[in-house]
């Protein structure tokens, strides 16, 4: 296979409050704060944000994608959710901007660090994702 | 309430099997908006963060505990690892052990770790979920 490039991005996805809805029935977490202003108001948000794992799983396309499809390369990920993604009450919702680099390349595992923002502002913080080394292929 | 003298090291086993459907697969994928061609047809793949599927679950079980007065609308989700030994396949029979594997309580809040070890049929892991979960008291949230 040709050499993977060694860094990834910038790619930019879009987060709207109808995706959100999807998510909450594909994934079965219905907390009141992905759907209800007033509930999320009641924990201090501003407003509905959307899933922390759903932006999680938004954001690792940007990786399986730079693996060419192969999903099952992926061996973990590990981040801590470091911002609320606000969701307006709009059609166009919000941009997620990723943005990854490798940094290790081990014999067996290669480990990829990204960058996850919205608006400028980090969403994801201590992104690490490791994947099977491609010579393992 | 959650005692850590008491909780932490609480296991819970899922009661019903989850099967995954390739139904459920696309439903998860397109709400992911991905079109990677291994998540599509009529044998997918799951996407890898599918793992967020049994891991609710199992939060939902530590949730419907009596004992450890948990609300799922109070609960902040902090930090998320997820270690996988494979992806999980149309037709997979899935069990989860839960582990409450850490707890500190500080400031009206319940610091959790949670653990999920997702099985498949022969009791193989699937994918291992390791979650912070912070839950705010009652008396601090507005009701």
């Amino acid at each position: 296979m040709t050499a993977l490039p060694l860094t990834i991005g910038p790619e930019t996805y879009t987060i709207t409050r109808f995706g959100t809805l999807l998510y909450a029935a594909a994934s079965g977490d219905w907390n009141p704060i992905h759907w209800s202003d007033r509930q999320a108001r009641n924990l201090g948000l501003p407003g509905v944000i959307t899933h922390g794992l759903y932006t999680m799983g938004i954001a690792l396309r940007a990786v399986t994608d730079w693996l060419g499809g192969d999903a099952s390369r992926v061996v973990s990920y590990k981040l801590r959710f470091a911002r609320p993604v606000l969701l307006p009450d709009d059609d166009d919702g919000v941009d997620l901007r990723v943005i990854g680099k490798v940094v290790a390349q081990g014999e067996t595992t290669w480990t990829v660090r990204l960058e996850v923002a919205c608006a400028g502002q980090p969403v994801l913080s201590r992104v690490s994702v490791e994947v099977k080394a491609p010579d393992q292929d | 309430m959650l005692d850590p003298s008491l909780h932490i090291g609480k296991t819970l086993r899922s009661v019903e099997p989850y099967l995954v459907s390739r139904d459920k697969i696309l439903e998860f994928t397109r709400a992911l908006g991905d079109d990677n061609p291994l998540y599509q047809g009529p044998d997918p793949t799951a996407p890898p963060t599918f793992a967020a599927v049994l891991t609710v679950r199992a939060w939902q079980q530590l949730i419907d505990d009596p004992e450890l007065g948990l609300a799922l609308k109070r609960i902040i989700h902090a930090d998320q690892e997820f270690t996988w030994h494979r992806l999980f396949r149309v037709g997979d029979v899935i069990s989860t052990v839960t582990v409450l594997e850490d707890l500190r309580i500080r400031g009206g809040m319940d610091y959790m770790t949670v653990v999920v070890h997702v099985l498949d049929q022969d009791e193989a892991e699937v994918v291992q979920s390791r979650s912070l979960l912070i839950h705010k008291h009652a008396e601090e949230a507005a009701a």
